[in-house]
């Protein structure tokens, strides 16, 4: 009796000593993600040693607590938000979970800052509710190598690709997460004998679009550095065709890197390529703001710019440019919204669009303005800016001169969340699959790669985007998220490292 | 009569002294770790607060004491 009482004792301390320590033992290996994976999450309710809430306040709301269901949320009433989660090590990739209340917001992406400076962000969709829509009533065609998805109206093509080689002309696609090479022709183009002059400062990266057929593609580029940043201010210049860069040019730094303010001396790029064949160019300026496009020439008379355009022939940069026209400057644009912004107080202003005021009151604030006619898509209007000094962005593309304008992309939009499913007769998409919805919750899911991002990738931020949130009074409540980050396990990580070299 | 009496005392004596060590033992134990697990969690955020409750932890510490405390009792009247 008393041999089975100690042996029972044994058994119970080998039984309480050893339970603690295996416990601690599996949170070790889990923490430090030996087996490769490393799964939290949150439902809002508690404070989390890996996440923190959304932010910054003011567009996510602080969390709130259902007296009655004991349920916490957060609501997100602008964007984008941002949410900081640090893991003890660094992965390849996070599956994410969120389970979300939309109140009819159309467009919700989500993503990650891969870069901080310069600052750069992948995202990838999350939600849309015209896809949803069209994926319950309309034609699907997919494309397993491509990854690409058709949705039409009314099925007028057998395949993607043959949509994609040959996109409609008499009807209006829109595209979400793809694209397609510029469709854009003339039969009837001929080559203009003139060239154009644009005599505009044009601040920082840009991208042009022109179309050329059976002639010369040339053009002149006049750049100068303002020398007001501490950076080194390169100018790398692309010729794309079709997506892809036939032509590329540095112009190096002026050998100034300091923030002097001393402007340095015009530079002048010439583009020449003989007899090239019909189809739409695109001129891809990538620099930093200290350099300025003082004077742009261009054999092409159909010379547009693409989405982002700043412009700064005002008297603040007078001391750059003593001789600054301030005149107005008049575009021809196409897009169904513009933002707006300026970061100078002699920028504030009120810009114009067709007879539409948008009134810029405060500096480094975007002010957006809609398209109050969302039916025509593809009308051009003319804005105004009066004062200059102003980066103005659209989905869409300007001229400085109204027989310059075209529109590369026929009647192909980006999809966004202005554009309803009565507007369009196909959509292209990619990498995104519709989310699960039950009692007004959504469940959706993605997976984000780490690679490319900058730093230890211990410390991360995601961000959530619902472009037009604040502007269309609705709100995301979020119920719950959860992260589950993956990397090799460790005897594969082992493997690898002490691999024998092939 | 008698025997079977002393057998059956001697039993239950013995299963309550096994119960109050057990008792006592985990109780030790567990404080022992509660205490490793605060001072893991203030080096290593995260490590045990994703999977375990912190205050649930130190609940169950101090609703052990309490039994201990209870049985300790039992054993001295």
């Amino acid at each position: 009796m008393v041999s089975s009482t100690t042996a029972l004792r044994v058994c119970i301390n080998v039984l309480v000593i050893s339970t603690p320590i295996l416990v601690l033992l599996f949170l070790f290996a889990q923490y430090a993600a030996l087996f490769g994976t490393l799964r939290f999450s949150t439902d809002f309710s508690d404070e989390s040693a890996f996440i923190d809430p959304w932010r910054p306040l003011g567009r996510a709301m602080d969390r709130e607590k259902n007296l009655r269901t004991g349920d916490t949320v957060q609501r997100i009433v602008g964007e984008p938000v941002y949410m900081d989660v640090s893991v003890p090590r660094s992965f390849d990739s996070v599956d994410v979970t969120m389970e979300y209340k939309n109140s009819g917001h159309p467009l919700v992406e989500f993503g990650l800052i891969t870069s901080t400076e310069p600052y750069a962000v992948r995202l990838q969709p999350f939600q849309s509710t015209l896809i949803d829509e069209a994926l319950t009533q309309w034609n699907i065609t997919t494309d397993a190598s491509s990854g690409l998805t058709l949705l039409q109206r009314e099925q007028q093509y057998d395949s993607v690709s043959t949509f994609v080689a040959n996109p409609p002309r008499d009807a209006v696609a829109a595209t979400y997460n793809a694209s397609i090479p510029y469709t854009y022709t003339d039969a009837t183009y001929r080559p203009s004998s003139s060239t154009i002059t644009i005599d505009r400062l044009l601040r920082g990266s840009h991208q042009f679009v022109v179309y050329a057929a059976k002639e010369h593609l040339h053009s002149t580029w006049s750049f100068v550095d303002m020398n007001r940043e501490f950076n080194d201010d390169g100018v790398r210049i692309e010729v794309l065709l079709k997506g892809n860069v036939i032509w590329e040019e540095w112009l190096v730094d002026d050998g100034d890197v300091t923030a002097s303010g001393v402007v340095t001396e015009e530079r002048t790029l010439n583009i020449d390529f003989p007899f090239v064949e019909p189809g739409v160019y695109e001129y891809r300026i990538s620099t930093t703001n200290d350099m300025v496009l003082t004077h742009i020439t261009s054999d092409q008379e159909r010379f547009v710019v693409k989405n982002a355009l700043t412009v700064i022939n005002n008297e603040e940069f007078i001391n750059a440019f003593p001789n600054v026209d301030t005149a107005p400057t008049i575009l021809t644009m196409s897009g169904l919204q513009l933002r707006a912004q300026t970061d100078h107080p002699a920028g504030l202003q009120t810009v114009l669009i067709d007879d539409e005021e948008l009134i810029l009151e405060e500096v480094h604030t975007p002010t957006w303005w809609e398209a109050e006619q969302f039916h025509e898509l593809l009308a051009t209007r003319t804005v105004v800016l009066p004062r200059n000094d102003v980066t103005i962005v659209t989905q869409g593309f300007y001229a400085f001169d109204p027989a310059s304008y075209f529109d590369p992309n026929d009647a192909i939009l980006p999809l966004n969340e202005r554009v309803t499913l009565d507007l369009l007769d196909y959509i292209l998409y990619s990498n995104y699959s519709a989310p699960e919805e039950t009692n007004h919750t959504v469940l959706q899911h993605v997976t984000l790669s780490l690679e490319g991002v900058a730093g230890d990738r211990k410390e991360l931020t995601f961000v959530l985007s619902a472009p037009g949130l604040d502007r269309d009074d609705n709100e995301l409540t979020i119920e719950r998220m959860e992260f589950i980050f993956h990397r090799d396990p460790l005897w594969k990580r082992l493997k690898k490292r002490f691999a024998p070299p092939l | 009569m008698e025997t079977v009496e002393k057998t059956f005392c001697t039993a239950a004596m013995n299963t309550h002294s096994l119960t109050y060590h057990s008792v006592w033992l985990t109780f030790r134990v567990l404080t022992a770790w509660y205490l490793v697990a605060v001072v893991l969690e203030y080096l290593l955020p995260g490590i045990i607060t994703n999977y375990i409750s912190l205050d649930l932890f130190l609940w169950v510490v101090i609703l052990l004491g309490a039994v201990n405390i209870l049985l300790w009792k039992r054993s001295t009247h």
